[in-house]
């Protein structure tokens, strides 16, 4: 009602037109700073949530930090079943792939990949398979008997036979 | 009839039984091993001021080129335990034209974390460097190998590919480390210092190397090692790789320290190659040494390295081997500097500018600036 006989009003129309368009912008830079707020946080909490995930032949059901830092770089070749290692990732920039560069590793995902394709290069680390889902990296640990991926904790509470969270000490 | 009905019944359970065993085999059969396939090269330009090197009757003079050296296509696949490693450089030739060389083909099982037993031509696990680094420019810091370990036809001093049986592994020390093993039977050296013996070993004589190195707990990303190698040369006397021949038993003893954490790189080697001449009864020591030293930032990594090279003097009338070799003939012993800086552009490309200069211990000294865009895709 306000807005409407401001609107009428030629002379006053400007000045209200310039309170409410400031209020406006000061409500909508509340909005973002409390969506901020709110999302930074869960971002966070988001970034816990992951967990690591491997098949269960090979036959361990726990490793070191130490010893993941060592698959991640290739200097830790097999598993205690003889299995090979293989890394079940996603892409660099992905939340999986950022969290399990900081938690196997220490370093950002950048530097971590590149790491790893030098290693591919000098023979010690196979490839890493490149997943682009929970479903799919679930699917590449369950058929490869040496594969260690990262799901979120969501994911993990619903595994098929053969894969299983792998706890860190 | 009843015996004929019952043959039928069985011939035909047989004969299901067989269809079933073989479309369980059909099926069974693993999955068809995926190759992946990487690129990896250079573009570089380089300009050399050379003072000229009265020994070998190098004239004085500059020299600036830009060059296309060379494109890798990188091969890998795994199944199971099995492993399979290519490298394949298309490189150019003292003609200006391409040749392709096998860099690399390995073949390789994975027993345990403690033995891993690799068949082929691969790089010698000599020092760090060596087999670190392949030929993929991108992933070294400098634009150019130290000189100790360039490749045999680059003039390097240690025999950098070998061919035959590798064998490592990683055996945990308790709390203090890791010590990882190398050890190598191959065929060795071949006749003259840039021939790599694919094919045959020209004195049946095989190579033997060993190189162990502690990884201690404690500084998680360092290297302390040591390698020793031994080896009998036919070593061809004028250097064309045809006979007469010289019999020259090779030692080669080495020390290496490396650290590549935290951004920063650390890599030092020292080499002792002792080269004993039977129809001479002459026994000569070489020596040779780098330590490099650089700050990996990513978009700005600057590093130096220093390099020294030390010779018999009389190399030149006694060793046939190293006479021929492309680092004494062009810099004989020497002293050598490296500045420059690796600018990691994108996780695909590296560019590299560097200034080296050279002081031959002889006399004349070598001045280079080399600039190298290095891709790996």
């Amino acid at each position: 009602m306000t807005m409407s006989t401001n609107i009428g009003n030629g002379r006053l129309s400007r000045p209200l037109s310039t309170g409410l368009r400031g209020r406006a912008v000061l409500t909508a830079g509340l909005v973002v700073f409390i969506c901020a707020a709110v999302a930074w946080p869960l971002r966070i909490a988001r970034a816990v949530e992951f967990v690591l995930i491997h098949n269960v032949k090979t036959g361990t059901a726990s490793v070191s930090k130490s010893d993941l830092k060592a698959m991640a770089i290739g200097r830790k070749k097999a598993w205690p079943s003889g299995a090979p290692v293989q890394l079940v990732l996603e892409a660099v920039g992905a939340p999986e792939m950022t969290w399990f560069a900081l938690y196997a590793a220490g370093i950002s995902d950048e530097t971590l990949a590149a790491k790893m394709k030098q290693e591919v290069f000098k023979g010690e680390l196979r490839r890493p398979i490149i997943v682009t889902s929970d479903k799919s990296c679930v699917n590449a640990v369950a058929n490869d008997p040496g594969a260690v991926g990262v799901v979120s904790a969501e994911t993990a509470k619903s595994l098929p036979e053969g894969v299983t969270v792998l706890a860190v000490q | 009839m009843r015996t004929n009905s019952g043959g039928q019944v069985r011939l035909r359970a047989w004969m299901v039984a067989g269809v079933l065993v073989a479309a369980g085999f059909l099926f069974a059969r693993p999955a068809a091993a995926q190759v992946s396939f990487s690129v990896f090269g250079d573009v570089d330009y380089q300009a050399t001021k050379d003072n000229g090197y009265a020994a070998s009757n190098i004239p004085a003079g500059t020299t600036n080129s830009f060059s296309a050296p060379r494109l890798e296509l990188f091969l890998t696949s795994t199944q199971g335990k099995l492993s399979f490693l290519a490298e394949t450089m298309f490189e150019v030739g003292d003609a200006n034209e391409f040749g392709i060389d096998m860099e690399r083909i390995e073949i390789g099982y994975l027993f345990s974390d403690k033995f891993r037993l690799r068949v082929g031509r691969f790089h010698t696990a000599i020092g760090y460097y060596n087999d670190a680094y392949h030929h993929g420019r991108y992933f070294q810091m400098t634009v150019d190998r130290p000189t100790m370990v360039r490749f045999e036809d680059e003039g390097g001093l240690i025999p950098a590919h070998s061919v035959g049986l590798h064998g490592d592994g990683r055996l945990p020390l308790g709390g203090a480390g890791n010590l990882r093993y190398d050890a190598e039977v191959t065929n060795g050296r071949g006749s003259t210092p840039g021939m790599v013996t694919n094919l045959d070993d020209p004195n049946n004589g095989k190579m033997y190397n060993l190189r162990l190195r502690f990884e201690p707990t404690a500084i998680d990303g360092l290297v302390i090692g040591g390698s020793a190698t031994y080896d009998v040369i036919s070593a061809s006397v004028d250097g064309s790789g045809e006979a007469p021949f010289v019999s020259i038993r090779e030692l080669i003893f080495g020390g290496h320290l490396a650290y590549l954490e935290n951004r920063i790189h650390v890599i030092g080697e020292y080499l002792f190659i002792q080269h004993h001449n039977d129809s001479a009864s002459w026994t000569g020591n070489t020596q040779a040494g780098f330590l490099e030293l650089g700050y990996d930032a990513g978009i700005i990594g600057p590093y130096v390295r220093g390099e020294l090279a030390h010779f018999p003097a009389d190399t030149k009338t006694n060793d046939p081997f190293f006479a021929n070799n492309a680092l004494f003939q062009s810099r004989g012993s020497s002293k050598s500097g490296v500045v420059g800086v690796k600018s990691l552009l994108s996780d695909y490309l590296a560019l590299k500018l560097e200034g080296e200069y050279v002081h031959r211990d002889d006399g004349g000294t070598i001045e280079i600036v080399a600039a190298q865009c290095a891709f790996a895709f």
